[in-house]
Formats: C-alpha cells, sequence, structure tokens
C-alpha cells in the first residue's frame, strides 16, 4: 500500500514538473506555431544556474535560486526569440534546426562547465522531512512541487482567461494575421510569451533539482515528455497542458515502477491513439 | 481640392508569381463609400488585404490622408486609422464578444468604445458573454464590423459584408453602413449584392483580371445595363427588382 501511495504522490510531482515544461512549450507553439526544441535545455539550463547559485552564495534558498534562474532563462529565451528565431518566422525547418541546434550547444556548454556528474539541488530544510498524514509516509518537498504546479497553472489560467493581454494572446492564436490587423502588437506578445515560458521553464528546472538534480541528458529526457503532452493536452490549451502532464506524469511514473522495460512503449502509446482519434488533442483547438 | 481618405496609385500585388493586382488606382473621398465590384478572383479581397498590409505591395502607392502607407506593417496602419472588416468575418472565435471588441481598443477620447459598439448593435451585447465562434452569421458580421470600429479608424475596408447573409440581416447591415458614412466615416465596400452596393454607394469602381475597368457615379453604372453584364456576369436586371 505505501509502494503505491508513494508512486502516486511521486506521479503527481512528476507531473507537475512536467506542467512547468510544458506549458511554456504549448504557449509558444500555439501562438508563434514554432516546435521549441530548446525548451527542454532551457529547463535544464535552469536546474544547472539554481545550482550553480546555490553553491557559490552559499545561503540562497532553493526558491530564491528558482526566482533568479527562471528570471536569467526568461532574458536568454526573450534575445532568443527577438534576434535568432524571428528571422526565421514562417521557416518550419529552420526553426526546428536551429531551435536543436541551440539545444545541443546549451547541453554541451553546460557539460563543459558544470561537468559530467548530477549535482544534486538540495531541498529546503522545512521541506527535507517527510509527512506523516493517515499513516501513510508523504516526502513533504513532492507536496510542495504539486502545491506550486497548481498555483503556476491558477496564475496561467487567470492570466489568459482573465485579462485583456490573455485576449490578445488567445486572438493570436486564433488568428495571428487578423491580430495584426486590428493593431494588437503581435511581435511584442511573441516576445513577451516566450520570456514567460522560459522563465517557467527555468524556474521548473530548480524546482525539479531536489528531485531529479541538473545532469547532463536532462534536456533529452525531458523534451520528447514535454512534446507528448502539448499532443495529447492539445497545442496552445494550458488546461491541455495541465491534464496531459499528470496524466503522462502517471503512465510514465508507474510504466517505470512496474514495467521498466516498456516504459516507452506505455508512454507513446496513448500519444498514437490521441494522434489517431483526436489530431487536435484532448483540449485542443489546431491539428499539430 | 481637399485630399482624399484613402488612395491607391498603381499598386500592383503577387501571390508568390502570380500577377494578381496589376496597376489598380481608385480613390474613396472623405465621407463616402466607394463601391468596389467585380467577379470572384478579379482580385477585390486582394486590393483590400493590400491596403491593410497583410499583402505587401510590390509596386505603386497607397495613402491614407497624406501619409504613405504601404510599406508599413499591418499593425502599424490598423493603428494609423484602418478599419478592416474581412471576407468571411474572421472573428477570433475562442474569444467571446466583448473580448474581441476590447482586444481591438483603441484611441485616448475614443468615439467608439464597447458601450457605444454595444448601441450599434444591441444584439452583441445580449451575447456578450458568449464565444464568437457560437455565433450566428449575421452576429459574428456585426462584431466583425464592432471590432474594426473599436481602433476609431477614418477608413473603414469591408470585404462582402452581406456574403451568407439572410435579407433582413442585409438591410440592417446596410443601414449601419449608410449610419456610419453619416457620420463621416470614409468605406471602402468591396460587394457581390450589386443591389446592395449600387443603395450605399456614392461611387463606383469595377475590377476585372487585376484592373480597374470603370470608375464612375451610381447612375452611370446604372444606365449601362450591358458594364454590369460584361463585369459583374450577371444579367442586366433593373435594380430596382
Ligand atoms: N493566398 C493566396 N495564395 C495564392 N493565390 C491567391 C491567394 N488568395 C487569392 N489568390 C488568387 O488571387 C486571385 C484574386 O483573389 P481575391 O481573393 O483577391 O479575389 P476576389 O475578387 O476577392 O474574389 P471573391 O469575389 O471570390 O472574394 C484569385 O485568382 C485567387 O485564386
Ligand atoms: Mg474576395
Amino acid at each position: 500500500m505505501q509502494f503505491w501511495v508513494a508512486q502516486t504522490l511521486n506521479s503527481l510531482a512528476f507531473g507537475g514538473l512536467l506542467f512547468l515544461l510544458s506549458s511554456g512549450f504549448s504557449l509558444i507553439f500555439g501562438l508563434m506555431r514554432l516546435a521549441n526544441l530548446t525548451h527542454g535545455a532551457l529547463f535544464m539550463l535552469g536546474a544547472y544556474i539554481g545550482a550553480y547559485l546555490m553553491r557559490a552564495f552559499p545561503g540562497t534558498s532553493l526558491w530564491m535560486a528558482a526566482l533568479a534562474s527562471g528570471i536569467a532563462v526568461a532574458v536568454f529565451g526573450g534575445l532568443l526569440e527577438r534576434f535568432v528565431l524571428r528571422r526565421l518566422a514562417g521557416n518550419a525547418l529552420g526553426q526546428v534546426l536551429l531551435t536543436l541546434g541551440i539545444a545541443f550547444i546549451i547541453s554541451d556548454g553546460c557539460l563543459l562547465v558544470f561537468g559530467g556528474d548530477p549535482i544534486p539541488l538540495s531541498t529546503p530544510r522545512w521541506l527535507a522531512r517527510p509527512v506523516f498524514l493517515w499513516g501513510f509516509i508523504f516526502p513533504a518537498y513532492r507536496l510542495a512541487v504539486v502545491v506550486l504546479a497548481v498555483c503556476a497553472a491558477l496564475g496561467l489560467h487567470i492570466l489568459l482567461d482573465r485579462t485583456r493581454l490573455g485576449a490578445m494572446i488567445r486572438a493570436g492564436v486564433d488568428d495571428m494575421a487578423m491580430a495584426r490587423a486590428v493593431g494588437i502588437p503581435v511581435s511584442a506578445i511573441f516576445t513577451l510569451v516566450f520570456c514567460l515560458g522560459s522563465a517557467i521553464a527555468g524556474a521548473g528546472g530548480v524546482l525539479a533539482g531536489p528531485i531529479l538534480s541538473a545532469y547532463p541528458g536532462l534536456d533529452g529526457d525531458m523534451l520528447p515528455l514535454a512534446l507528448i503532452v502539448v499532443i495529447l493536452g492539445g497545442v496552445g490549451s494550458i488546461t491541455g497542458a495541465f491534464v496531459g502532464s499528470f496524466i503522462i506524469g502517471a503512465i510514465y511514473t508507474f510504466g517505470i515502477a512496474l514495467l521498466p522495460d516498456l516504459a516507452y512503449v506505455i508512454l507513446f502509446l496513448p500519444m498514437i491513439l490521441v494522434i489517431a482519434i483526436r489530431p487536435n488533442g484532448l483540449f485542443g483547438r489546431m491539428a499539430v | 481640392m481637399a485630399t482624399d481618405a484613402l488612395t491607391l496609385d498603381n499598386v500592383h500585388a503577387f501571390y508568390g508569381d502570380s500577377h494578381v493586382l496589376q496597376g489598380v488606382s481608385l480613390a474613396v473621398p472623405q465621407g463616402q463609400v466607394l463601391g468596389l465590384l467585380g467577379r470572384n478572383g478579379v482580385g477585390k479581397t486582394t486590393c483590400i488585404s493590400t491596403v491593410a498590409g497583410m499583402v505587401k505591395a510590390r509596386g505603386g502607392s497607397i495613402y491614407l490622408g497624406d501619409r504613405r502607407i504601404e510599406a508599413l506593417g499591418s499593425e502599424t496602419i490598423s493603428r494609423a486609422g484602418i478599419g478592416l472588416v474581412p471576407q468571411g468575418r474572421r472573428v477570433f472565435p475562442s474569444l467571446t464578444v466583448q473580448e474581441n471588441l476590447s482586444v481591438a481598443r483603441r484611441g485616448a477620447k475614443p468615439r467608439w468604445t464597447i458601450q457605444t459598439v454595444f448601441e450599434l448593435f444591441p444584439r452583441l451585447q445580449e451575447r456578450r458573454r458568449q464565444l464568437a465562434g457560437w455565433l450566428s452569421g449575421g452576429e459574428q458580421q456585426m462584431l466583425a464590423i464592432g471590432r474594426a470600429l473599436m481602433g476609431n479608424p477614418t477608413v473603414l475596408l469591408m470585404d462582402e459584408p452581406s456574403e451568407g447573409l439572410a435579407p433582413l440581416i442585409i438591410a440592417e447591415v446596410g443601414r449601419t453602413i449608410t449610419r456610419l458614412r453619416d457620420e463621416g466615416m470614409s468605406i471602402l465596400l468591396v460587394e457581390q449584392n450589386i443591389r446592395l452596393a449600387l443603395e450605399l454607394a456614392d461611387h463606383i469602381v469595377i475590377m476585372s483580371a487585376g484592373r480597374c475597368v470603370f470608375s464612375g457615379g451610381v447612375e452611370d453604372v446604372r444606365s449601362q445595363p450591358d458594364l454590369i453584364e460584361t463585369h459583374l456576369g450577371v444579367a442586366a436586371r433593373r435594380p430596382e427588382h
């Protein structure tokens, strides 16, 4: 019984981390029709920046590190969009190659600077102790990750659904040319959304640190999962990214625990089903 | 002579290699309605899209008042004072009625606000929390007009606003156009409904194969049934019919 409870919480925490990665990926994909293959690398970069900050400035809390790293990665993402990706607007193949190339550069750069050994990020002390509830043991930090992911989802939901800026972003997703033609500053909104998605990924990488550690290959492990989440949930949909993240988090966690040899089969099977039956994903309006 | 509200001078536009606008020249005088007619595929929508900056002009010039706009992006053109009511309406389907209007809001002391648009189209107010994608065709057309007005333009581009609408709704759209004109709005109106166009327009331009082949008053068109037959592809009928 403890096994199931523990794995359930693990899967929820992993789903929460996936959401921090895939929400930005989905927003960027939906608005800019751009599969940003750098997104996994931004997550890893975030984790490494957090690890560096906590090592270089002892006393830096994980939260401070997540905040600082989120800002740094947002700036990086904004510059990337503004000065590099924008030149390739409309050139899908070019964008795929470029974002993939930048992902490789980031991961080699991290390897060069931080070396090949995993760097665990320390859990905040007050969350390091397990919590006992109803006779079961819960790692407190994983609970906190779930709570944070839910808060991020609520924040994004309010931004997108309740504000004028959010309506402008959705208008751009619906019909970009028309959005420009009614005077919505679509280019500025692109940069903003890219910064936002990068920030969440960067901060998410730091929050993943105590669970996954910062290690070479973190980007490549996470990116395919984000892709599956977005295909499952639907491009550009925050609700879809949220639901998809927890579904994939559960399938992945239980798959590895129960059928380690088949984990990837179990993971990709639902994606194939979804593409066959609902090509727009569970909550999406746009074909991938 | 006062400058016209909108002037196209020898405008050329392409889709890839296909030369769709082959030197279009026309002018919308201040506070008047210019009806732009022509068969399917002659380039009317392309003409409107080029003015709105959604298709780049590859020759010629476009003036909004005396400001040259053909090289500007469509965001800037919209901000300069051009409102677009596109063919097929193209409301933002996943935004509510109110959001469709609010994203287009602009102007310091604007004539058009969400409130005044709702006064113009009370039906939109009743449906303001509804997703635009679920509106009827007529309601979507009103929303598209309202959305264009929210930018407080000086020139309105309307591409077949009567397309696919029931006669009663067409009449309402027609009354709206007349009302906007009477308030001083300059309007470039593309219409396939020739009767409606002749009723609403002060001036008519007929396009054929990417060029303007006729420009004149409404009465000139009425008195030349063969003109209608040749260029508009309908048997000449008395317009009153
Ligand atoms: N996006 C596009 N790419 C390539 N060709 C296009 C495109 N849009 C229109 N065309 C072509 O350009 C020509 C002019 O099209 P346009 O839409 O301007 O005609 P129109 O006069 O508005 O016709 P309609 O009355 O049917 O709306 C047509 O031959 C059309 O096939
Ligand atoms: Mg047309």
